[in-house]
């Protein structure tokens, strides 16, 4: 009897240091307040190559509860069009948020294009030379009825770009550990295309012009940090 | 007369026995539920406060309220069992258990965290009960794990297809009953109205409730035959699948027939009731049809079971 009872003892001393352990062990400081919150609406370039804000075309908005879902996960989104000299449309769609952990963290467009009610036919993961960097990025095509929508997406949790919901864990972890609550950076680029290569090769020229006129400064904070 | 009082006495004592009956020891019971709460008490208000009132997970509380209710029916028999304690396998399941928990709990990784508690759980049984104790409650390890959060990559994947499938059955029956019903892959457009058919009308989480009712089901009703619980617990798959083609039918319906305003407000809420009712009437005839098929095994199975 006293055997067991000494035994519970341990278990519990065990218990308790274990949860001391993880209060101690959880991150306290947030990236984004020693980085500085990002303006999204001056980092990310309205003119450059030969692409210009989209002017002509009504923005339209988000439904109202999708509305309150974007504002519950992110501080700040950013969405716009662009056009070229050629009449090449894309839409940018930047959201970032300063918490990546469970509840707030960012919700992959893999995720929430079907439940918007489209369809991903295609998703494969690539590489783009962004701004001195090799960004990995993310391409999927999303249809819905006859709008076919071919995206390029990456994240960038903390300091590394991620595609993958278990990049985007490990990346959490990796800072977690070290006591950083990681942001989160989602860009987005699509455009309306039922060719997928051909709507590809206009985002990556989009983004490669982009990357090109982006301020030094901002450019960890989009592109992710440069590893050797 | 004496077939009388030991029937009373046994009344008597099943109706005042909220504490463990003799043999328990208060001091080990009391201190290793203060450690399991120390650690999971925590993380119940922390889901109580982020996906336990989503649609997604909202049968988390269920789950968790079904588990102490069905270990707590167990406690007489578990109070009844010799302890025969595995220290050598207790011990790392206990270890790993608890990094687990150091980690899911300090980085926020609810899945981690709460998926933890079956192997502290299932530790705690072995360095104080034994294997035969783990033997009596596996079904209830077994039922939490429902109440685990899910990553959302693998829910998605079977949420994807599972959309579909719904939509697309849901579309041709009411097409079939003459309704100007059509599709756009999980849009469905009805009369002037368009619908989305969404994740959580359709989805894992809706499958896995039901699923786990019907086990709550086969475990109240104490079946000693194997095959017949096996073959209830995987028909509860198409009967849930059933349950919400049901469901998205009705709410089509009703926005049909009584406009949008409808379809979305009270009556939304009131189709995912009329689910689980539906998924509960073909549980219960499912059975029933099932008690006809496993008949003449019962009372062979029943004389070499041990409960």
């Amino acid at each position: 009897m006293s055997g067991s009872r000494l035994r519970a003892v341990v278990v519990v001393c065990a218990i308790a240091a274990t949860a001391a352990m993880a209060h101690l062990a959880k991150p306290t400081v947030f990236m984004t307040d020693t980085l500085g919150k990002p303006n999204l609406e001056t980092v990310f370039p309205k003119q450059f190559g030969t692409w210009r804000i989209d002017t002509s075309m009504p923005m339209i908005l988000p439904s109202p509860d999708t509305q309150a879902l974007l504002n519950s996960i992110y501080n700040q989104t950013l969405t716009r069009t662009y056009v070229n000299d050629e009449g090449n449309r894309i839409m940018l769609s930047v959201a970032y948020g300063g918490d990546q952990s469970d509840g707030t963290r960012a919700h992959l467009p893999e995720v929430c294009y079907p439940a918007q009610g489209f369809q991903i036919t295609s998703n494969f993961t690539s590489h783009l030379n962004l701004a001195g960097r090799n960004v990995a990025t993310r391409q999927l095509m999303a249809t819905q009825g006859l709008r076919n929508e071919p995206i390029t997406y990456w994240l960038v949790v903390g300091d590394q770009v991620t595609v993958s919901r278990t990049d985007q864990k490990l990346a959490q972890f990796r800072l977690g550990l070290k006591g950083l609550i990681p942001d989160g950076m989602l860009v987005r680029v699509s455009s309306i295309d039922p060719d997928m290569a051909h709507g590809y090769q206009v985002q990556k020229g989009f983004l490669t012009d982009m990357a090109a006129t982006f301020p030094e400064t901002a450019k960890d904070r989009v592109f992710g940090v440069k590893f050797n | 007369m004496s077939a009388v009082l030991a029937r009373k006495t046994g009344g008597v004592k099943r109706s005042r026995d909220p504490i463990l009956p003799s043999g328990a020891d208060i001091v080990v019971l009391g201190l290793l539920l203060a450690g399991f709460a120390l650690l999971y008490l925590p993380s119940y208000l922390e889901l109580a406060r982020s996906v336990w009132s989503t649609d997604e997970q909202g049968h988390g509380p269920i789950i968790l309220a079904v588990s102490i209710w069905l270990f707590y029916n167990k406690r007489l028999e578990l109070a009844a069992l010799p302890a025969r304690p595995v220290l050598w396998l207790g011990v790392p399941i206990l270890v790993v258990g608890l990094v687990a928990y150091a980690l899911g709990r300090s980085q926020s990784f609810l899945m981690l965290e709460v998926g933890s508690q079956l192997l502290v759980l299932t530790a705690l049984i072995l360095l104080f009960m034994g294997r035969g104790a783990l033997r009596l409650v596996w079904f209830l390890l077994f039922f939490m794990v429902f109440m685990t959060p899910f990553p959302e990559a693998l829910v998605a994947i079977v949420t994807g297809p599972l959309k579909s499938a719904v939509s697309t059955v849901a579309a041709n029956l009411l097409y079939a009953l003459g309704y100007p019903v059509s599709r756009v892959g999980v849009i469905l457009n009805v009369g002037q109205y368009q619908l989305l058919v969404a994740d959580a009308c359709a989805g894992l989480n809706s499958m896995f409730t039901l699923e786990a009712l019907g086990l709550l089901y086969m475990n109240l009703m104490k079946y000693t035959s194997v095959a017949r619980n096996v073959t209830l617990a995987i028909l509860v798959i198409p009967i849930a699948f059933m349950a919400n083609i049901v469901r998205v039918m009705i709410l089509v319906l009703v926005t049909y027939h009584f406009g949008d305003a409808a379809g979305q407000g009270f009556v939304h809420g009131f189709a995912g009731m009329v689910l689980f009712i539906v998924g509960l009437v073909l549980v219960l005839t499912v059975d029933h049809v099932l008690g006809w098929i496993f008949k003449q095994e019962k009372p062979a199975r029943a004389a070499g079971a041990l409960s």
